[in-house]
């Protein structure tokens, strides 16, 4: 028995070459995203990590084809499968299908929950549209209530304190929350997250965690969220995908990517990110600053930075090299040539 | 004058700490209640010192560090720099206090003139304290401030505005403003709150380095404590709960041997950077309750006991006080379950041990 024909599962979503444009002028285009590929496993967890400008939000707003008007998706295919295993592209949606499909198949939780509301309508009302819509507007009262109040339960918000709110009456966390419930209304098989916990107090933050966790078991959905935060990552993630100059530059298992990650760039970002727990290691930043869009150098976007750099890192672009025969969930993979000298470990400082 | 308080460092030595706060409570009245943003809190910095504060949004931190930036005066209590009340100072002494204490806010988009460049933002202070007299000079002092802080090379930032920047390298300025005037006490609130890993870290790293080489004092302000962790590592770490001090010490005590129930919430609550440890991370912190109350309603007895674990019913009547931990001698903790530990069926009037009149 071959692993690949009886292990691996068909991925829900599988992006493949894809290419985003933001228009800078009239005739100036800057690429934000490069040839990215990536699949999403069933039931699992992705997580998308990188410093800002990256292509992480972009790639998430282009995965539900909601770019801003100067992006343009410019090259490549999401495939997407729903629950009866037909598969669509989603590049390739006309506007009725997109609008069909988005909430009920795949969901999107904004970054800045503060600010993902419309301010002058209740979040009962808003919970109401998304139902109402997704039902052409025929849906009893009393099922559009008790469907609302139940995901508002799931989210561990009292219904009756919550659907007749405003916004600006509930804190940041419980608006974190209730955007979650709002994303779970139709029971999509895919959810993104965008920096869910970014703008929230520590204790918030920990409680949406846990609480992602939670709603994932029960209700069974795909996650992809998107994170600067590299410890979020460790914490929700199945797998890791980091990006950077618009590139996917490694692809593996979190703890493969933790413990052993094969691209120095991943190395040096989980060496910045200080452990609460256990010894003191030394921290250390990333030389230099990531580079512009417009002006890519030549080769490796990352060998100005990187102190492994050779003149062959800098005359093409590397591609993604598959480190590990394992099935196609698991595998690691990185975009660097000297990945066998990338050996990841943190200098300590202090012991506990 | 003699301390008291369990928490100040030894006030014996020949010279006094750079700032001190002396049972200092900031009370703002809004809408004819008060609230109490800062209760008693006593803490002192000296040169090389940091010492970080730590809390949810609320605890009073941002408050007891504006006390101490003499940015608005303590209700009751009071702020000493060098030994000098702020409120007893000379102007001469006013002055060199204002030069030596220096705020870097918490949000580098708000706290920039907009319509000023990054010389014009630097060169105000030099000018107005009288530390750079020609246009050579103020140019020679940003340079080495821009170098300092990592902007590099200098000439390409110093005619930029504020607009034209990222968010990292506006935090890079607010700090070396912070720094225009040598000071030797720079209170951080979440610098680095909103910037990517790499670039927090180098700028951790420079504030150290500003405080080892050059004896600066740090007052550094966070909700997290793995940041407090690496940063005060040398130092000591306050943590605040509803405007008191709920526990304070030796960094490495409090991160690895936390007493207060609070302590360990948030030490629960901190996502770890290792799958095989943030899976053992306990739900919830351990709290009974997310929600913070609010100032202008605060709990009887001790603020936390709606959200503890461990409370019991003396810590619904009693306010606890800082004491010294009898499990860990380092720290002080304002917890009578931890520090006046007895069996529950005798807690009731004469419980009163963990707190005084």
């Amino acid at each position: 028995m071959s692993p690949e024909t009886t292990t691996d599962p068909a991925p829900v979503l599988s992006a493949r070459d894809l290419e985003v444009a933001y228009r800078t002028g009239k005739d100036t285009r800057v690429r934000a995203l490069r040839g990215v590929s990536f699949d999403l496993y069933p039931d699992s967890s992705l997580a998308l990590v990188g410093e800002s400008g990256s292509g992480k939000t972009t790639l998430g707003l282009a995965l539900l084809r909601l770019l801003p008007t100067l992006g343009e998706i410019t090259g490549g295919s999401v495939a997407f499968t729903g629950e009866d295993g037909a598969t669509k592209d989603v590049t390739a949606m006309t506007a009725q299908q997109l609008r069909r499909w988005r909430w009920s198949e795949a969901a999107m939780v904004f970054q800045g929950a503060q600010n993902a509301f419309n301010p002058v309508l209740t979040v009962g009302q808003q919970m109401a549209d998304t139902l109402l819509d997704h039902a052409h507007g025929r849906m009893p009262r009393r099922e559009v209530l008790e469907r609302s109040a139940e995901a508002l339960r799931s989210v561990r918000l009292e219904p009756r304190r919550v659907l007749g709110s405003y916004p600006h009456e509930l804190s940041g966390g419980m608006k974190q929350r209730a955007l979650i419930a709002t994303g779970l209304l139709l029971r999509p098989r895919l959810l993104v997250l965008d920096e869910p916990t970014t703008a929230l107090d520590i204790l918030t933050q920990r409680t949406v965690i846990d609480l992602l966790a939670e709603l994932r078991v029960e209700y069974r959905f795909a996650m992809i969220f998107i994170s600067h935060d590299l410890a979020l990552a460790a914490e929700l993630a199945d797998r890791v995908v980091t990006m950077y100059a618009g590139k996917v530059i490694e692809t593996g298992t979190t703890k493969d990517i933790f413990t052993a990650p094969k691209h120095p760039y991943t190395s040096k970002l989980i060496n910045a990110v200080p452990p609460v727990t256990g010894d003191l290691p030394e921290l250390a930043s990333i030389p230099g600053a990531p580079p512009s869009l417009a002006t890519l150098p030549p080769g490796c976007a990352f060998a100005p930075r990187c102190e492994l750099a050779t003149d062959e890192c800098r005359e093409a672009e590397p591609e993604l090299i598959t480190l590990t025969q394992r099935p196609a969930d698991m595998t690691h993979a990185a975009a660097c040539i000297h990945h066998d000298q990338v050996h990841h470990e943190r200098k300590v400082i202090a012991r506990a | 004058m003699p301390e008291t308080t369990p928490d100040s460092t030894s006030h014996q030595s020949s010279s006094a700490p750079l700032i001190e706060l002396d049972h200092a409570s900031q009370v703002f009245h809004v809408k004819g209640k008060d609230l109490p943003a800062v209760s008693d809190v006593s803490l002192s910095v000296g040169a090389g010192e940091v010492l970080c504060l730590v809390g949810e949004s609320g605890s009073g931190k941002t408050t007891t560090a504006r006390l101490a930036a003499g940015l608005a005066p303590p209700s009751s209590g009071s702020v000493r720099f060098e030994g000098t009340d702020l409120t007893e100072m000379t102007r001469a002494q006013r002055r060199e206090y204002r030069r030596a204490v220096q705020y870097i806010h918490q949000d580098p988009y708000a706290s920039l003139n907009p319509i000023r460049s990054v010389r014009s933002t630097l060169s105000v202070p030099l000018r107005r304290h009288g530390l750079a007299h020609s246009a050579a000079e103020v140019d020679q002092r940003v340079d080495e401030l821009l170098t300092t802080v990592d902007l590099m090379p200098p000439e390409s930032y110093s005619a930029k505005f504020p607009h034209q920047l990222s968010g990292g390298q506006r935090q890079r300025v607010s700090v070396a403003r912070g720094l225009t005037l040598s000071p030797r006490l720079l209170i951080a609130d979440e610098s680095t709150s909103m910037l990517d890993v790499s670039i927090r870290v180098s700028l951790l790293n420079m504030l150290t380095k500003l405080r080892k080489e050059d004896g600066v004092g740090f007052i550094y302000i966070t909700h997290d404590l793995a940041l407090a962790k690496y940063f005060a590592w040398e130092g000591r770490t306050a943590v605040m709960y509803l405007g008191k001090i709920v526990e304070v010490g030796p960094t490495p005590q409090v991160i690895n041997n936390p007493q207060h129930p609070y302590t360990k919430a948030l030490l629960e609550a901190v996502p770890e950077p290792d799958p095989e440890l943030a899976r053992q991370k306990k739900a919830g912190g351990g709290l009974l309750s997310a929600d913070i109350p609010s100032l202008s309603d605060l709990p009887s007895g001790c603020t936390f006991h709606p959200r503890c674990p461990l409370a019991e019913d003396r810590c619904r009547e009693v306010i606890p006080l800082l004491r010294s931990a009898p499990e860990a001698p380092a720290q002080d903790v304002a917890c009578m379950v931890v520090t006046d530990p007895q069996p529950a069926a005798s807690a009731g009037t004469a419980a009163g041990g963990g707190g005084l009149p």
